[in-house]
């Protein structure tokens, strides 16, 4: 996989992006190079004046680190940054050799997330690839006792419960926006499926039929859900309004339909499905009318998630009594093993497409854990916080 | 292709649940405070659960507010990844529709269950086909569909902790429930 000169395009996708709210720094189309994934750049992060200045240089440096694209070095390095911080603002410069500054990135408000918006902005400007160190996880733990909706920075700081149902809750999925979260709550006795607003703290229900409703998924655009409901006697994956409502269904099965991930286009959407024997994936047009076709080729392969690049369906694939995650072209063809230490389940792509957050358990224990798929290492994301699990990225 | 064949006779699968079913959930919204703080980590601005319904009306599906009581009747079984109901249960079945059909004003519920193996959404829509499995086998028997509700645990309620076999053919199952 090589970084063509479309690059450009993608750059200025990006700038739009990932300058959100406070992030000032200078864009230039031209300045970026190409950044093969693989290529590891040199980087070092000098002393950071001002208050927070240590704190905030140690955040960035391991920001910079997980990004894949950088070792960071305490001597030399292609690139230097420079900063300072305070308790509520950073600002950074990073330099190539003795030239002018590169990008001049800044960010304000909680210090921890200011930085991300820093890391990320050198990353971008670095390497045209898109930053992961803003985006959060929500995920499910039962830490309490049952399972219940918690969201996390990338890094497991800042995590908050958003639920205290005291039955279960299980399946959330985050918008793109990073702005709501879908997720299946048995509060009412049945499984329904919510849609909680980050800002306004407002949660609605969406999906209450006879039976199973599950496993929501919201469109790229944010304006529908693609879920599993067995309100006409058999689980089948439909699309409906994200705010509830029109509803359409897409298969009509003897087996069950589960997991639903769409494409970046909005335009398909991946499922798994047990109608032809074993579970497998399939891949169905959102718009419904038909052509469906497989992508797994055999064994017992579930929780499909689509990368937002569009190029790679991720999924869990059962072997010798655990689970393996595993991908596979979009376009089908051979699927390669990810992860398979202990049992690897519920993959979800990062918004680089690059890292992927699933969910390991080993020795009874279940945490999450953020693979690298470039530099095949995987980073353990929860610690001491229960069973955590099926994590979905914000950002996408 | 799996062979479900759909005649009533084979339809079937399972339900059920016996533990948590039993309570009523207790709605216990996050206060306007925000966030419940587990890791010593806080951040403000987190929802406050709270449910207005989104105006959507619970239609067709029966009231449970006031709990289920499992355990009346016996627990049926399935097969790994199966939602045939299997000859052996349909003397359970049988006893559980004549029940129905002489107290037409009582409610029963259905509940499915999965063994641990499998993944949890797959494993969900697997539990509703053995309780929509166990649902049909008794409206073949004369039961009327309004009186007959169904609900999928998928593998969150084993009643048997085990990882061998022998717990999972405990745990799936599909279990029987007055509506109270």
């Amino acid at each position: 996989m090589t970084l063509p000169s479309r690059s450009i395009v993608r750059l200025l996708a990006f700038a739009a992006l990932a300058l959100l709210p406070h992030v000032d720094s200078l864009f230039a189309a031209h300045d970026v190079e190409v950044v093969k994934p693989g290529d590891v750049i040199a980087i070092r992060v000098a002393a950071f004046g001002g208050p927070s200045g240590a704190e905030a240089a140690k955040i960035l440096a391991a920001d910079l680190d997980r990004s894949g694209w950088f070792k960071v070095v305490g001597n030399g390095g292609e690139y230097v940054v420079e900063g300072s911080a305070s308790a509520s603002s950073v600002q950074g410069k990073v330099f190539k050799a003795a030239g002018a500054p590169v990008i001049s990135p800044s960010a304000s408000g909680n210090l921890r997330r200011a930085v991300h918006e820093v890391a990320d902005a050198i990353v971008e400007k670095i390497t045209g690839n898109k930053g992961i160190a803003r985006a959060r996880i929500a995920f499910i733990s039962d830490k309490s006792g049952r399972k219940e909706l918690y969201v996390t920075d990338y890094d497991f700081h800042n995590v908050a419960r958003l639920t205290s149902d005291a039955s279960i809750v299980t399946a959330p999925a985050f918008n793109r926006a990073g702005t709501k979260i879908a997720f299946t709550s048995y509060r009412s006795g049945y499984p329904d499926v919510y849609v909680a607003d980050l800002a306004s703290g407002a949660r609605r229900v969406v999906a209450r039929y006879p039976g199973l409703n599950s496993g929501a998924a919201f469109s790229p655009d944010g304006a529908r859900l693609a879920l599993t409901l067995s309100k006409d006697g058999n689980p089948e994956l439909y699309v409906m309004s994200a705010a509830g409502g029109n509803l359409q269904r897409l298969t009509r099965t003897r087996g069950g339909e589960s997991s639903p991930s769409w494409s970046p286009d909005g335009k398909q959407i991946a499922y798994s499905s047990d109608d032809g024997g074993r579970p497998q994936i399939y891949v169905i047009p959102a718009a419904g009318g038909g052509g469906v076709r497989r992508v797994s080729s055999g064994g017992y392969c579930t929780e499909p998630s689509w990368s937002p690049d569009g190029k790679q369906i991720a999924y869990s694939t059962m072997s010798g009594g655990h689970f393996a995650v595993a991908s596979v072209a979009a376009s089908g063809g051979e699927a390669r093993t990810l992860a398979s230490e202990g049992s690897c389940e519920d993959p979800d792509w990062a918004p680089n497409s690059r890292h992927l957050v699933f969910a390991r358990t080993v020795g009874g224990r279940t945490d999450l854990y953020i693979l690298d798929t470039v530099r095949k290492d995987a980073v353990q994301l929860t610690k001491n916080f229960g069973n955590c699990t099926q994590p979905s990225w914000s950002g996408r | 292709m799996k062979t479900l064949s759909w005649s009533p006779l084979l339809l079937i699968a399972g339900l059920a649940f016996l533990l948590a079913g039993c309570e009523s959930p207790t709605p216990r919204p996050v206060g306007p405070g925000g966030a419940i703080d587990d890791s010593g980590d806080v951040i403000g601005n987190v929802p406050e659960t709270t449910d207005d319904g989104g105006g959507i009306p619970e239609r067709d599906r029966l009231d449970i507010k006031g709990g289920v009581s499992y355990g009346k009747w016996g627990v049926i079984h399935f097969a790994f990844d199966s939602a045939v109901i299997g000859e052996e249960d349909r003397g359970t079945l049988e006893e559980i529709a004549k029940w129905c059909k002489e107290n037409p004003d009582k409610k029963l519920m259905v509940a499915g269950h999965c063994d641990e193996r499998g993944t949890l959404e797959y494993n969900r829509a697997l539990g509703q086909r053995r309780a929509s499995a166990a649902r049909d086998y008794l409206v073949h028997l004369g039961v009327s569909p309004k009186q007959v509700g169904t609900v999928s645990y998928g593998e969150e309620q084993p009643v048997d902790l085990g990882h061998n076999e022998e717990a999972w053919a405990k745990n799936r199952r599909g279990e029987f429930g007055e509506v109270q």
